[in-house]
């Protein structure tokens, strides 16, 4: 029990590495990153430990809870500790896990930068708040975790801040993903006070599927959660930021899309799952679509399709999680939890390793495009083999990861009700398919496009290549052929709700066949297309319309223009500036003309009353204290102490004068 | 003060009231220090060490804890009451704002010895106007008469124009002396005519008659209307809320940055003493009369102080703007009326002193001798000439966004959370919408700051100039920062304080 009792460890080490580094770090040897890979591995031992001990437990295993007073707010005690389940577990086992990797990756990405012991302190805060968030037992701590995370990848993807775009991309992410937390601070708040002023995460999802909130406040508070969610997990008609955070050093990406930041909001989903299920009548009798789905469903098919028209190669995997993270939250939205839980696991792994991969190719031949890329496969056979493995693995292929958890998704989408969300998932396959397989070959295949002469990543940064490639390889075999591993450590369990939530279907080779062939299909057309020339080529410039369609798509749709143009220039521009006119202009000429009368007024006394008569009277005075021998005249010496001394002397004298008569 | 409470009867000699010296102790050791303080400088002028009359208005601020601790207990055993022939009140929520004022005063003294210095400005003066308007503000968070409310928001105020234009050589600080002036005189008599017409429609200037007249009659003329109308122009004008801000952006850029610092944190804190007293508290039963306009105050406020603050190039009318804002938000709390919407009230003014007083001492430092350039060019490449001085910034300005583990993230979040309580949702909305935009400049600012970029063209280069950090201003800066953060990580005992600190039932 040690270890999930101690849990708080796990996140309180990276934290505490967080002030080490910053103060410590630049007289280590290591210029700090010794400290911080030190803390994340003693964090991820103890989170193995601690997943170890969960899977050992005797079922039903019980959740550990441990928790401190934090402060009490209007009578509440509001907590501050550990809630261990499976969720829990398995979170801190990937999150830890990748940080890791993304730790040791950046000894050699971020060789020589300029802020070098600043960026491992950023990680280990990082790292340190979303591990806070995942052992979060009630939403207050969750919702600090969570804005936490949000600063981090504020400082994370505006590390190199000195070039505008890095520091525009760095406020766009903190200001989008703040919209959406908008609805999260106002969901938990409505919560609170729906639960019976309680923060607690068991107790709401507790009351939410036993009747204790009315299904109204809980659609309500669903929804508002819901755009925390849109926001933090890049969901459509928000995942604008997510393209953009690319603006950040390669490793930064791999943490945010693999294991941090933008899983956090499938996490909540997962995490208060109770007010999602009950407030959006999940199940298989809801009549076929509900709005957590429906947002998961169009974001598959979003993401997936600008990434066919990307160059920047991080660009093409940054849709591409915008698509993942769709099938995990459609996943949700169709009452798949284990599916979508279980799809961010293995996820986690194929997709550090792209975008790990691609950092290393970034690294080679200094470019982002991949236009000048191409023939890497042959000098860079580690980077090769490993994207290799990642791609496939995110593509669906038997036997990677990537193959069970989407099939588990279309399964439960099929099964559960939700037919219409299984032809998304096929269709999403199949584009996932082809996408991935147009960005192999324009990386590995073809000839070397780009300058200089490109070489294998250093050690540090193959390692952890080679580590997630085995991952990506084994991790779906957790669940696979109906192996009842992962869902029995990690399912959605509430004490004391007997109703069942998570439904599990059995393995079905139908269904995996058919997912299978159509991400095989989606290879075949894509090869045939890049590696055999077959098909329509050149489309976009002999059909107008191919060519608004790509446009369309090359301006993601207009949601970035609409945004700025629609929504940031309105504020920006004509009404700000209309309103500061108004301030300045009117209001103002109200106030000067209120001080044109008063200078008129002023002017008036001054020239008449007090230059002609009052002067008179003092100069007068002034001549005749002249005459007296210049002893008055040190009282009017411009001195403000010296007229308040006499003032107070003259009232002090009155008052001594006064006493002494009257005693 | 007293005689406006004395019992006048024809023909008999003038009935003084008792007076119980400790419940206005904190107001009467900052008014006593302050002629002290005048006197002491009239002998003292040439002779005195550096620091000498900011560490006695320290001193005297911390001094003026003791009565208010003293206070405390006898309120937690004893209850609240009222003292002096019912003319100040003494309750939590008094104690809580005079320890707020205290607070800022301290800091602000602490930062003003460094600037008089680069100024060369040194005299006794600007403290003790900075302790005069302090004790205004503390009797206006006792009061509970409306004519001591109005004579301590002129002890408050009058102090206040001298301040902003106690830098006389500068044009802009004598512009906004005479415009702080000229509006604060408009809205003085705005107020007083408020009191009029509650006195002609209650027939007493007592809060707490006021009270039992309101609870046993109900007035369907609109005279008393009329009078909290004018009151609460009166008050909005010196919280800087929306329509009645127009001054803030102007006085606050002219006014000596210390000066501003002060204001920002105690003219706010004492305006909204007011403000909650005389509605939550006097005028509770008709609180559906007002809490309409309050909304609309505070909807204007979030929106117009986010929207405008980001156009802004100027550092100092920037935070003008965001302090409308945060203005904004106490109105979320006042508007409720509830116990929670009060106490959320207090625990954003006393962050926000914290966090306002800090932003304005860094704009001092970095804007230079003379207060000539707080732009936000000025700000370009903090980061590189003063690492220390931009991160604690970073920390004011993140603070101020609202990001947790700091104590603006806790304010927001009471105000927000007693908005949802009192079912005002559609301003709860609107406060988070506000934070949305107002997170915009923050980071532009933060940003600017850790861009040491050579300019682009036809841009000025990064300054480069040493801004040296006098010692005051450094403990200024320490106690305003780690104030921040300790709360942010461990609010418990503010949070009690802040909970305990409720109004006199009147």
């Amino acid at each position: 029990m040690f270890f999930l009792r101690n849990s708080w460890l796990i996140p309180a080490i990276p934290g505490a590495c967080f002030f080490l580094v910053l103060f410590f770090g630049k007289k280590m040897p290591g210029k700090g990153a010794d400290i911080g890979i030190a803390g994340v591995l003693i964090s991820f031992l103890l989170a193995v430990a601690t997943a170890v001990k969960w899977i050992s437990m005797s079922t039903p295993r019980h959740a550990v809870e441990r928790h401190v007073t934090w402060f009490k707010m209007g009578g509440i005690d509001v907590h501050a500790g550990t809630h261990i389940d499976g969720l829990a577990v398995m979170m801190l086992f990937i999150v830890t896990l990748i940080s890791l990797m993304v730790h040791v990756y950046s000894l050699g990405y971020m060789h020589g930068d300029r802020r070098f012991t600043y960026f491992y302190a950023a990680l280990a805060l990082f790292t340190a708040s979303m591990l806070m968030l995942v052992v979060a037992p009630n939403t207050l701590q969750l919702l600090v975790g969570w804005e936490l995370v949000g600063v981090c990848s504020f400082m994370l993807i505006g590390h190199w801040w000195e070039e505008e775009i890095n520091s525009a991309a760095a406020i766009k992410a903190f200001i989008t993903t703040r919209t959406g937390d908008v609805g999260l601070m106002l969901g938990i708040i409505t919560l609170f006070f729906a639960a019976g002023r309680n923060f607690d995460i068991a107790h709401l999802n507790r009351l939410a599927l036993t009747g204790g909130i009315s299904h109204h406040l809980l659609l309500v508070s669903g929804l508002l959660l819901l755009l925390g969610v849109v926001g933090k997990s890049a969901q459509f008609p928000l995942h604008v930021w997510l393209p953009d955070a690319m603006a950040g050093p390669t490793p930064v990406s791999a943490l945010i899309h693999a294991a941090t930041m933008v899983v956090a909001g499938v996490y909540l989903v997962a995490r208060v799952y109770g007010v999602f299920f009950a407030g959006f009548s999940i199940g298989p009798h809801a009549g076929g679509i509900n709005w957590v789905a429906a947002i998961g469903g169009i974001t598959v098919l979003i993401g997936a399709a600008l990434a066919f028209v990307q160059d920047d190669v991080k660009r093409v995997l940054a849709y591409s999680t915008i698509s993942q993270l769709g099938y995990m939250v459609m996943a949700l939205g169709v009452g798949a939890w284990t599916a979508g839980v279980f799809h961010l696991f293995t996820h986690a792994f194929f997709k550090a390793l792209l975008f790990l991969g691609s950092g290393s190719l970034i690294h080679a031949v200094h470019s982002n495009n991949m236009s000048d890329m191409g023939g890497l496969r042959k000098r860079m056979p580690t980077t090769f083999w490993t994207f290799i493995v990642g791609s496939l693995a995110l593509a669906g292929i038997f036997p990677l990861a990537g193959f069970w958890s989407k099939d588990e998704i279309l399964l439960g989408a099929q099964r559960g009700g939700y037919p219409a969300f299984f032809w998304v998932g096929l269709v999403g396959a199949f584009m996932t398919a082809a996408y991935m397989t147009r960005a192999c070959y324009l990386v590995f295949w073809g000839e070397y496009r780009g300058e200089g002469h490109p070489h294998e990543a250093p050690a540090t940064m193959a390692w952890p290549l080679r580590i997630l490639a085995v991952g990506s390889i084994a991790a779906g075999w957790l669940s696979a052929f109906g192996f009842h591993g992962f869902p029995s450590w990690v399912s959605f369990e509430v004490e004391g709700v007997t109703r069942e939530v998570v439904h599990e279907f059995a393995f079905s080779v139908p269904y995996a066949a058919a997912s299978l062939a159509v991400a095989f299909i989606g290879i075949g057309v894509a090869a045939g297309y890049y590696f055999r020339d077959l098909g329509p080529h050149g489309l976009t410039r002999r059909s107008s319309a191919a060519r608004a369609g790509y446009h369309f798509l090359e301006e993601k749709y207009f949601l970035d223009r609409l945004y700025i143009n629609g929504i940031i220039r309105s504020i920006q521009y004509p009404v700000a500036r209309a309103a500061y006119w108004i301030n300045q202009n009117v209001i103002d000429g109200v106030v000067n003309g209120a001080g044109f009368v008063s200078r008129m007024a002023a002017g008036f006394v001054y020239n008449i009353v007090d230059q002609k008569i009052v002067d008179g009277v003092v100069n007068g005075a002034g001549f005749t204290a002249e005459e007296s021998g210049g002893i008055l005249r040190y009282i009017q010496t411009g001195r403000v102490q010296q007229y308040a001394a006499v003032l107070f002397g003259a009232a002090a004298l009155f008052a001594l004068i006064l006493v002494l008569t009257t005693a | 003060m007293i005689a406006a409470v004395a019992q006048v009867q024809p023909g008999q000699p003038l009935q003084l009231p008792h007076v119980d010296w400790v419940t206005i102790g904190p107001a009467g050791i900052f008014f006593v220090g302050g002629l002290a303080m005048l006197l002491a400088g009239v002998f003292l002028r040439r002779r005195v060490p550096r620091g000498l009359w900011s560490g006695t208005t320290v001193v005297i601020a911390v001094l003026a804890l003791w009565p208010a601790f003293h206070l405390w207990h006898q309120i937690a055993s004893g209850g609240a009451r009222t003292a002096i022939a019912d003319a100040v009140v003494v309750d939590g929520f008094s104690i809580f704002i005079d320890v707020v004022i205290i607070s800022a005063v301290v800091m602000a003294a602490l930062l003003t010895d460094g600037y008089l210095r680069r100024e060369n400005l040194e005299g006794t003066e600007f403290y003790v106007l900075m302790l005069f308007s302090a004790s205004g503000g503390m009797l206006m968070a006792s009061a509970n008469d409306l004519i001591v409310v109005f004579l301590g928001l002129e002890i408050l105020s009058i102090a206040l124009y001298t301040l902003a234009g106690f830098q006389q050589r500068r044009e802009g600080s004598q512009e906004a002396a005479i415009k702080y002036f000229v509006l604060g005189a408009f809205s003085s008599a705005f107020f007083l005519y408020g009191i009029a017409l509650v006195y002609g429609s209650t027939g007493s200037t007592n809060l707490g008659v006021i009270a039992d007249f309101l609870r046993t009659n109900s007035l369907t003329n609109g005279l008393l209307l009329g009078g909290f109308a004018l009151l609460i122009v009166g008050l909005g004008f010196k919280v800087a809320a929306v329509p009645f801000h127009m001054w803030t952006p102007d006085v606050y850029q002219g006014s000596p940055t210390p000066a501003t610092a002060f204001m920002a944190a105690v003219a706010k804190a004492a305006g909204f003493a007011a403000l909650l007293r005389l509605f939550v508290s006097t005028f509770n039963t008709y609180r559906l009369d007002w809490q309409p306009i309050v909304w609309a105050l505070a909807v204007l406020s979030l929106l117009v102080g986010s929207v405008l603050a980001v156009v802004q190039t100027d550092v100092k009318r920037m935070l003008a703007y965001s302090s409308i804002a945060h203005a904004g938000y106490v109105l979320v709390g006042f508007q409720t009326a509830s116990n929670r919407g009060v106490a959320g009230a207090l625990f954003y003014l006393f962050a926000y002193a914290f966090m306002i007083v800090g932003s304005f001492a860094v704009v001092t430092l970095v804007s230079g001798r003379g207060d000539t350039d707080a732009s936000l060019d000025a700000f370009r490449g903090l980061s590189s000439r003063r690492p220390a001085l931009a991160f604690v910034f970073t920390i004011f300005l993140l603070a101020q966004t609202g990001v947790p583990l700091t104590s603006g993230f806790l304010a927001k979040f009471y105000v927000i959370s007693a908005a949802v309580e009192a079912h005002s949702y559609a301003l709860a909305i609107i406060a988070m919408i506000a934070a949305v935009i107002a997170a915009f400049f923050y980071l532009r600012l933060i940003v600017v700051m850790y861009m040491a970029a050579p300019a682009a063209e036809g841009e000025e280069a990064a300054p480069t100039a040493r801004i040296p950090i006098a010692v005051g201003a450094g403990m200024s800066l320490t106690i305003a920062v780690g104030f921040t953060l300790v709360v942010g990580f461990l609010p418990a005992s503010v949070f009690d304080f802040a909970r305990h600190a409720t109004l006199l039932k009147l």
